[in-house]
């Protein structure tokens, strides 16, 4: 078990990297920076300057190494917009996204699962119905559209939720509720589709008999026996999820000026920023990885058959 | 089970009638209304639908800030958004299922190379991948094809490669081969349309997909750039207003939500139609 863990971290290391590279490689194919900085009127030899001045007229491959070396002590270029280092620009916006992210998926889980399971339960029903019909819905709405509209209905019309923006302190959990429920409207039903499919299949399997025939009580079947077998499906979805979840709080972080990660990546992307975008695309697979990575550890503790693989 | 396969019958003929709705709808769009999605009347802004009293007969779903017409702005915008997803999901899906066989047919290292660059894209977020694309290159139609068609491919390539994968260690792969047919014809004689029905319900899947993140890309100011008309760029444009003129952002995310539901309904129905085993897999 060990070593197929360090073989995950391994493997994660390698995506990290090649993502690294990639992101490099596709930022200097398709954008110029240096015509981004340069008033239109520029000379040539002000743009050879400009080119020399950041390193830009070397082969990619070596600007690369280069880029890792320094990246590898921590040191991701300045930001061109700010004129400050770029990570430490992102790693400022962690605790707010994180803050968006943790409600979401929280909301996620509680709305989801159990939305699912009594669906299952009575399928067929005009539960299961409503249930299948809210997830088809969900998947149809678009996010920054939900979000216009949660707005306009809670902060505008009702006035009982702040519109944008973050307030300091306790009063950010009240700035995160109308973010954090629209990501969570968006991915329960997701959620929830895939809760009822597992838990259908697995109340059809034997074990569920034999346990509703040695005389245990409905509840204790369906915690013991049913959900633990649901909690893997429904985790690798939501480790699968993790890359669209934060592409979510990237749009929803905008509508709502919620001053993350997203929201900042939105900014240094639409100013060409290219070492804040590196910067943050790789602080973002860094954190998809390691949430997968995490959801393989936790497969073990749910599952013990897995140990032994 | 007679109610159920009526249920999922229903699924699929609903959404084409949606699809066949909105798509005529763009296409006649000339027809519907007597304004162009880019005729600005100052004098007419901010004019609500016609139900309300102030509203004009002219403008059926009202005017925006520069007094756009609400409605001629979604019918002729439905045309970029279906030339755009169209064209990106069919190319994704041609780029991604060629690369899918010859993946899963070849393996060795074509394919650790291939299981590496989806585990790639797959730590990189869709909508932040394309929108770095966007941003980068030259606004336009075709870049944002392209954007968009770069961040839908794996999806094909990571099924079919599973798929041809199994089929090629089956006996009528090596029948074929036995009588001396190549690797082409192999790969596109007797793999491919065994990959068909996959293909089609994961295109219909795809294409509901980027129609969402072309219209947060268009939201975001990185989508189509002006003058063509766009339901996402509708709302961001007018997002002083979006508060107190609320057709403003009604009508345009309906029109986006209706177009992926259309969709959703005709893949979900689709898969369920062509071969029920499938859910398992999408």
């Amino acid at each position: 078990m060990v070593k197929s863990l360090v073989f995950k971290f391994l493997a994660g290391c390698f995506t990290v990297f090649a993502v690294s590279f990639a992101v490099f490689v596709v930022i200097r194919i398709i954008g110029d920076p240096v015509a981004m900085f340069l008033p239109p009127g520029a000379t040539k030899a002000d743009i050879e300057q400009m080119r020399k001045q950041l390193g830009l007229d070397a082969p990619v491959l070596l600007q690369y190494l280069q880029f890792l070396k320094k990246a590898c002590q921590g040191d991701f270029g300045m930001s061109l917009f700010h004129n400050v280092p770029a990570m430490p620009l992102l790693l400022q916006r962690i605790p707010a996204t994180f803050q968006l992210m943790m409600v979401a998926v929280f909301l996620t889980v509680v709305i989801g699962i159990p939305l699912g399971t009594i669906a299952a339960y009575y399928s067929g029903s005009i539960i299961d119905i409503l249930t299948s019909i809210t997830a088809t819905l969900g998947q149809s709405t678009p996010n920054f559209w939900l979000a216009i509209l949660l707005i306009q209905l809670f902060a505008v019309r009702l006035k009982i939720l702040p519109a944008t923006g973050r307030l300091p302190g306790w009063g950010s959990w009240k700035s995160v509720v109308l973010p954090g429920v629209t990501i969570a409207l968006l991915f329960a039903p997701a959620i929830a589709r895939i809760t009822r499919n597992t838990v259908l299949e697995i109340m059809s399997q034997d074990f569920v008999r034999t346990a509703r025939a040695k005389g245990l009580s409905e509840g204790a079947v369906l915690c013991r026996h049913v959900l633990r077998n649901v909690l893997i499906p429904v985790s690798t979805v939501l480790g699968l999820q993790m890359g669209n979840l934060f592409g979510g709080t990237v749009v929803i972080e905008t509508v709502f000026m919620w001053p993350g990660l997203g929201l900042f990546t939105i900014y240094a992307i639409s100013n060409r920023d290219f070492p804040v975008i590196q910067a943050a695309v790789i602080l973002m697979a860094v954190f998809i990885v390691f949430i997968n990575a995490l959801l393989d550890v936790l497969y073990t503790i749910f599952d013990p058959r897995l140990r032994e693989t | 089970m007679i109610i159920r396969r009526i249920k999922r019958q229903f699924k699929l003929l609903f959404g084409v009638v949606i699809l066949i709705f909105l798509i005529s709808c763009s296409i006649f769009a000339f027809l519907l209304t007597a304004h162009r999605p880019t005729e600005q009347n100052l004098l007419e802004s901010r004019l609500p639908p016609c139900w309300h009293s102030t509203g004009s007969r002219e403008h059926i779903l009202g005017t925006d800030y520069l007094g756009r017409d609400v409605w001629a702005n979604i019918l002729y915008g439905g045309r970029f958004t279906f030339l755009v997803a169209f064209s990106a999901s069919l190319s994704s899906a041609l780029v991604g299922t060629v690369i899918g066989l010859i993946a899963g047919y070849f393996g060795g290292l074509i394919d650790l190379l291939l299981t590496r660059i989806i585990d790639i894209q797959l730590a990189i977020p869709a909508i932040v991948l394309a929108l770095t694309i966007a941003a980068l290159a030259k606004p336009g139609l075709e870049n944002l094809i392209i954007a968009l068609a770069i961040t839908s491919w794996p999806s094909y390539a990571r099924l079919i490669r599973a798929l041809a994968k199994s089929l090629s260690r089956q006996t009528f792969v090596e029948a074929a081969r036995s009588i001396g047919a190549n690797s082409l014809r192999i790969l596109f004689h007797h793999l491919l349309p065994n990959c068909f029905y996959l293909v089609l319900v994961q295109l219909t899947l795809e294409t509901a997909r980027i129609v969402l993140t072309e219209s947060a890309l268009s939201f975001l100011g990185l989508g189509l750039p002006p003058p063509y008309p766009s339901w996402g760029r509708m709302l961001a444009e007018n997002r002083l207003f979006l508060t107190v003129d609320y057709w403003v952002t009604l009508f345009p995310g309906l029109a986006i939500m209706l177009t992926v539901l259309g969709i959703n309904l005709l893949g979900d129905g689709l898969r369920d139609f062509l071969d029920p085993r499938l859910r398992r897999m999408l």
